[in-house]
């Protein structure tokens, strides 16, 4: 009885609450009002049924509930009413679907006019890409990601040395114009997520996904990850203003070019001889194994020249001209311990053998280099490094220490040694993140890339605070 | 009774105690029950050679007997191994016909059970010594997705056969005291080592085919 | 392990409590451990609902331990609690006794089965105690980031929750094989499938579903063990992580969905179907009625259940993956709601000119229709894949998956304790904490989840620690948040109620005798209550009919045992 009762108030409750509820979607800012009416569909379908199946379970408790001397009506089954009922739910199921899929159809399919942007994620922050003149966005890969080269881009791929960059997690679109997203992750998976596009798409680190919209309100809105991407996830933010072609294009023009950006960071000086080697090593598909890096696959070429090397059959040899050539023109001969012999032999001249020799010498013997200069206050830097997603500057306490008052301060590091924060600490934390870490927060911090004016500019921004 | 038959009964339509198919056979449960087992291990199997042909539409992918450099183009240990283990199958099948007899020899039995054991023991040895090889020669198991896959099928194979000389164990013990249940013992050992040894040669195949053929496959199966 | 033991009464407590391989005390430690466990992640849930309800007030909740308690909440609800307990507790309990059979076919596999599924708990909870704490890399265990840094307990937690769940896919295999087995081999004379109670079916197909799904989850488990433990790249591309290059090259994340999904989709099946074949029964027996178009509740089971198998990839809409399989998965997602919405029909039909007693076990199982029925409809919102598109990762999936495989399924496995309890201890439950743990835990969960579908649509993402400062996100938002943290846990301390009951009626509850709800099932036909080791005296039932006679006409009594064996012909009053 009490149970019929309840679940007619629940049915009109119910009701009442989804027409009264403040909670409803946000405001439609994309083409997407067809995916809000199928979503329309679906709701009226469901709520019809909703409410029948309530409605029936609630009179049918109110009229055969038990009584004395009631016998219940011995049916087996109804082969009509069952049919009937099958029926009805797949017209149901049909009158939701077709739109569904025609919509979808909708969204796989790009316009062609679409312009391509590129979303970046990385723990967490985001940073965004747009083609330059040629209308072509670069090869990127991961193994070019480097301090002087965030995006990670080809620096052999003409087509990206016009690409825009930007940093900051800020991103302008022009009103009215299709966009195709591309999306790409350095890291974990991460989701491009703003509510009042209702598109959403994760981010996979190894391939690129797309979605597309077109903006169709003029205004400010925000980016959130919606997928899972580590204990920062919740902070990812982002901001994307809708603005007129016009605005648009100014704020465009306005924007780094990898080329721009190479060349304020150009701090590879090779030698006629060793930028040829690199051509070579490019072209010959030796970079795909050997690069300055650790890798499994063959021995990094980072400080190799003049190194002594173990090999499989236990023999000592040093790295010098003559051994590089003998290594790259018969490749198993001699295997570096700890290697399979998975190396294919490849023709090259002797002037090519000694141009890539050249070239493991020059850049494996040069370490990194600092460059690049602050043109950015401290401020902008800490928005666009990330920084905030963790410190706030307002005395909350994220995932970092809030940098509010920070400076001058001592603290408890989780070793139980207490310091005070000065310039030579805030230093260190940034480049080595987690070397020192205060009592109480997880030891989850990237280290930035971030050259050392920036460095030091983020420091003057955290005395002020 | 067919399947289908049996689920459109009309069930309150017949009252009585029909169809006594069901008076339980504890040999036809075990066989069963074993059988069921088999086709979890087969779901398990074709889970790996799914993740297995995915992965290897991967650009990275590199095969693993074409060259003389690739790590499984020297193929005579696993055909050592591969006769151990058909060794093992043979004597099983041997050890199941002479207990199926009535006036069987038990030390013809018995023998046969324990070199069956004897050479699944040398499979198993036979394919730890493989990997031992392969690692001195620097294949290891995280140099490439390919050979991943080879330690991990071939690890998890092998773990398949310890956990039947386990059961073996226990037929070998029943055996030896001639109780007279070992015969369903050794029926369900033979059929194991049968299913074990059918496993093994599909991996071996899959995992010396060339390239082109995981990709006809995968494009077969739309996992292109 | 074979004929000797069937008459024997085991002698020690050891033998008879511990080391048993009766069905019975099997399916007992099953539960007892089920429950422990979740009750665990249950107070999991209630952390978690604090810091979303009051956020910052509670200083020993950061996002680390946020994010743990989540992962280990989901978890532990799904496997430990809901898996286990319907197929080791529920599916060891009734099978044997519902087929009219001695024992399960495998005894002493069925015995290790429950000692793999107690290492399975002890390895996951000794997570909480390792450097790191468990994972929070949330139920679904995405590589990459489960295993890298950033995430917490990527070390050590990640390592014992893989194990553990590898451990518990042996368990619940040996469990499976006695189950599957024993449907197979072990029914009594007269008892065709046709004639099984639909609890049995449900469980019998959900084993199947198990037995088929969790290598999946194995396969998975064990590819991300060696992508942590040796480096391999089996679902890690080249990455970066805390701004390093890693070793690893070419992997695919997309490729471990696809795994977990494969598993995770039948998952929610083998949790539902047992549901729908309880609840099936608790319909019929406690409205005096047999149950409506029992052919057809059959066939759904199986189609569902095969269908459950090409319906995974409606969780990966938005995973990155080829956006063309989009199509197959929304027509195939909807497809199967069709058998879904045709066994909510025949519930309610079963009601329909029906004796309705509306008892606990009852009350429980209208809960059920009533919040399945909203969680099988928002669904088809999930489903349809263009809709997933602004609803995936909100508030919307969470409250739906709650719905339809949290607060339903519980409903059920409450509702069939109270229906079941007189046989395991031969007392009754209190009825009257019995109604108030039912009114206090339906009318709570349906406050907590009905509303939260609200923030979905709203856009609020699921898995955040805090919604600070988000602009689209009103203040209002963060009362509604409040008053959701209030009702989760209300609902929490009525479980406390049940507790309560659960240990009282053991003592003191009313003695119920062999069949307390004149329900016609075999299990009630049993010569003592609680049965003893064997189940059946001398001899063993013969089925003489289906289930469901109740109210037959032309006989005095309303319900007609399956051991009856007179003709409706023959009798009549």
């Amino acid at each position: 009885m009490a149970i019929a009762i309840a679940l007619i108030l629940i049915v009109i409750g119910s009701v009442i609450f989804h027409f009264w509820s403040p909670w409803t979607m946000t405001e439609l800012a994309s083409n997407w009002g067809t995916i809000d009416d199928t979503m329309l569909i679906t709701l009226i379908i469901t709520g019809i049924v909703f409410i029948a199946v309530n409605f029936f379970i609630a009179f049918a408790v109110l009229k055969f509930r038990h009584k004395e001397g009631r016998q219940a009506r011995y049916e087996p089954e109804n082969k009509k009413l069952e049919v009937w009922l099958t029926v009805a739910t797949s017209v149901g199921i049909i009158a939701m679907l077709a739109p569904g899929l025609v919509v979808y159809a909708d969204f796989v399919e790009v316009p062609d006019e679409a312009m391509e942007v590129e979303v970046v994620g990385q723990q967490w922050s985001w940073s965004f890409r747009f083609p330059g003149e040629d209308g072509k966005l670069g090869k990127t890969a991961v193994e070019h990601i480097s301090i002087d080269n965030p995006f990670g881009l080809d620096p052999l791929d003409e087509n990206g040395l016009d690409d825009r960059l930007v940093q900051g997690n800020h991103l302008y679109l022009p009103l009215n114009k299709p966009v195709k997203v591309l999306l790409r992750s350095k890291d974990v998976l991460h989701d491009f997520y703003v509510p009042q596009f209702r598109v959403k798409m994760d981010m996979v680190p190894g391939t690129v996904s797309y979605l597309w919209f077109e903006p169709t309100l003029i205004g400010q809105f925000e980016i959130l990850c919606a997928e899972f991407c580590g204990i920062g996830h919740f902070n990812m933010r982002g901001k994307v203003d809708v603005v007129s072609a016009q605005d648009f294009d100014t704020w465009l023009s306005e924007q780094t070019t990898f080329s721009a950006s190479l060349r304020k960071n150009q701090s590879e000086a090779l030698s006629v001889l060793a930028q040829n080697g690199k051509e070579v090593a490019q072209a010959k598909g030796c970079l795909a194994c050997h690069n300055f890096m650790d890798s499994s696959i063959g021995p990094t070429w980072q400080g190799l020249y003049g190194k002594t090397q173990e090999m499989v059959d236990g023999s000592q040899v040093e790295v010098d001209d003559a051994y590089l050539t003998e290594a790259i023109l018969q490749p198993g001969t001699k295997v570096v311990k700890g290697f399979a012999p998975i190396m294919p032999q490849i023709v090259l001249t002797e002037l090519e053998v000694n141009a890539v020799i050249a070239y493991i010498k020059e850049k494996g013997g040069v370490s990194g280099q600092v460059s690049g200069s602050a043109s950015l206050s401290g401020a902008e830097l800490a928005q666009s490094k990330g920084c905030l997603a963790c410190h706030s500057v307002d005395g909350t306490n994220l995932l970092g220490p809030s940098w509010q008052g920070l400076y001058g301060k001592a603290r408890t590091l989780a070793s139980g040694e207490t310091i005070t924060v000065d310039e030579a600490y805030l230093a260190e934390s940034i480049y080595q993140p987690n070397a020192k870490i205060v009592e109480g927060f997880p030891a989850v911090m990237p280290p930035p890339s971030a050259s050392q004016e920036e460095v030091s500019a983020i420091i003057d921004y955290i005395k002020t605070l | 009774m067919s399947m289908h038959g049996s689920l459109t009964d009309k069930p309150w339509e017949q009252i009585s105690g029909a169809a006594a198919d069901s008076i339980e056979d504890k040999v036809k449960t075990r066989r069963i029950g074993l059988r069921v087992l088999l086709a979890v291990i087969c779901m398990l199997f074709f889970l790996f050679l799914v993740a297995f042909l995915m992965r290897s539409q991967y650009p990275d992918w590199r095969p693993l007997a074409e060259e003389p450099s690739h790590p499984l183009y020297n193929k005579q240990i696993l055909w050592l191994n591969t006769a151990y283990l058909i060794l093992a199958s043979v004597f099983m099948q041997w050890s199941r016909v002479v207990a199926r007899k009535s006036n069987m020899s038990a030390v013809v039995m018995q023998g046969t059970l324990a070199l069956a054991g004897v050479f699944s023991v040398a499979f198993v040895t036979g394919q730890l010594m493989f990997w031992q090889t392969l690692q001195s020669r620097g294949f290891t198991v995280d140099l490439n997705p390919a050979i991943s896959f080879f330690y991990l099928f071939t690890g998890l194979h092998a773990a398949h056969v310890i956990i039947g000389l386990l059961a073996w164990l226990t037929a070998f013990f029943v055996a030896f005291k001639r109780h007279p249940k070992m015969q369903h013992y050794i029926e369900l050992c033979a059929i194991y080592w049968h299913f074990l040894l059918g496993l093994w040669a599909g991996l071996f195949i899959l995992l010396v085919s060339k390239p082109e053929t995981y990709d006809a496959i995968a494009a077969f199966c739309g996992l292109r | 392990m074979d004929h000797e033991h069937d008459m024997h009464e085991p002698q020690s407590f050891w033998t008879k409590y511990v080391w048993s391989q009766d069905h019975k005390v099997i399916a007992i430690q099953y539960s007892v451990i089920a429950i422990f466990v979740g009750f665990i992640a249950l107070i999991l849930s209630g952390l978690m609902r604090l810091q979303l309800g009051f956020p910052g007030s509670f200083d020993f909740i950061d996002p680390s331990a946020y994010y743990q308690f989540v992962t280990m909440h989901g978890m532990i609800m799904v496997i430990y609690l809901l898996t286990a307990l319907f197929l080791g507790g529920f599916g060891n309990y009734l099978i044997p006794l519902m087929v009219g059979a001695r024992d399960m076919v495998f005894p002493f596999v069925n015995m290790l089965s429950v000692w793999f599924y107690l290492l399975a708990v002890i390895v996951l909870l000794a997570s909480f105690f390792v450097p790191g704490g468990p994972t929070g890399a949330g139920w679904t265990l995405y590589p990459p980031q489960a295993i890298l840094a950033g995430t917490p307990g990527s070390d050590w937690g990640i390592i014992l929750m893989l194990v553990s769940l590898a451990i518990f896919i042996v368990a619940a295999t040996m469990g499976g094989l006695n189950y599957v087995t024993t449907v197979l081999q072990a029914r009594t004379r007269g008892m065709t499938l046709m004639r099984m109670p639909l609890t049995v079916w449900g469980i019998f197909m959900a084993t199947i579903l198990a037995l088929l799904a969790f290598p999946a989850l194995f396969v998975s488990a064990v590819m991300m063990l060696f992508d942590k433990l040796l480096g391999t790249s089996f679902f890690m591309p080249a990455i970066l992580s805390m701004g390093q290059q890693l070793d690893h090259e070419g992997g695919s994340p997309i490729l471990f969905q696809h795994l977990f999904w494969f598993f995770g989709h039948p998952e929610v099946y083998i949790v539902a179907l047992p549901a729908f074949g309880i609840v099936s029964d608790l319909i019929s027996t406690h409205a005096r009625k047999n149950i409506f178009g029992y052919r057809m509740m059959v066939w759904a089971i199986v189609i569902i259940g095969v269908l459950s198998f090409v319906v995974w990839a409606h969780h990966m809409y938005v995973s990155g993956m080829n956006p063309y399989f989009g199509y197959f998965f929304a027509t195939t997602t909807l497809i199967i709601a069709v058998p879904t919405a045709i066994k909510v029909y025949n519930w309610v039909l079963t009601l329909w000119q029906g004796n309705i007693r509306l008892n606990v076990p009852m009350l429980f199982a209208i809960g059920f229709v009533s919040t399945f029925t909203i969680g099988g409809l928002t669904g088809l919102f999930l489903g349809n894949v263009v809709i997933d598109l602004p609803l995936s990762d909100t508030y919307f999936v969470v409250a739906h998956f709650h719905m339809v495989m949290g607060v339903s399924p519980i409903l059920v496995v409450f509702g069939a304790i109270y229906h079941w309890y007189p046989k395991m201890t031969g007392r009754m439950m209190h009825d009257g904490m019995g109604k108030v743990h039912f009114w206090g835990t339906f009318l709570g969960t349906y406050a907590i989840y009905f509303p939260m579908h609200y923030l979905g649509i709203l856009g609020v993402p699921r898995r955040y620690f805090a919604y600070e400062n988000y602009d689209f996100i009103p203040d209002s938002a963060k009362d509604l948040n409040a008053m959701i943290s209030v009702m989760a846990i209300f609902v929490a301390l009525m479980q406390l109620v049940f507790l309560y009951n659960l240990v009282w009626s053991y003592f003191k509850g009313k003695e119920s005798g062999d069949n307390p709800w004149q329900a016609t099932s075999l299990e009630w036909q049993t010569e003592h209550t609680p049965p003893r080791h064997g189940n059946w005296g001398k001899e063993i039932p013969v089925c003489h009919r289906w289930a469901y006679d109740y109210s037959v006409p032309g006989f005095e009594q309303d319900f007609l045992p399956q051991n009856f064996e007179g003709k409706k012909a023959e009798v009549s009053s």
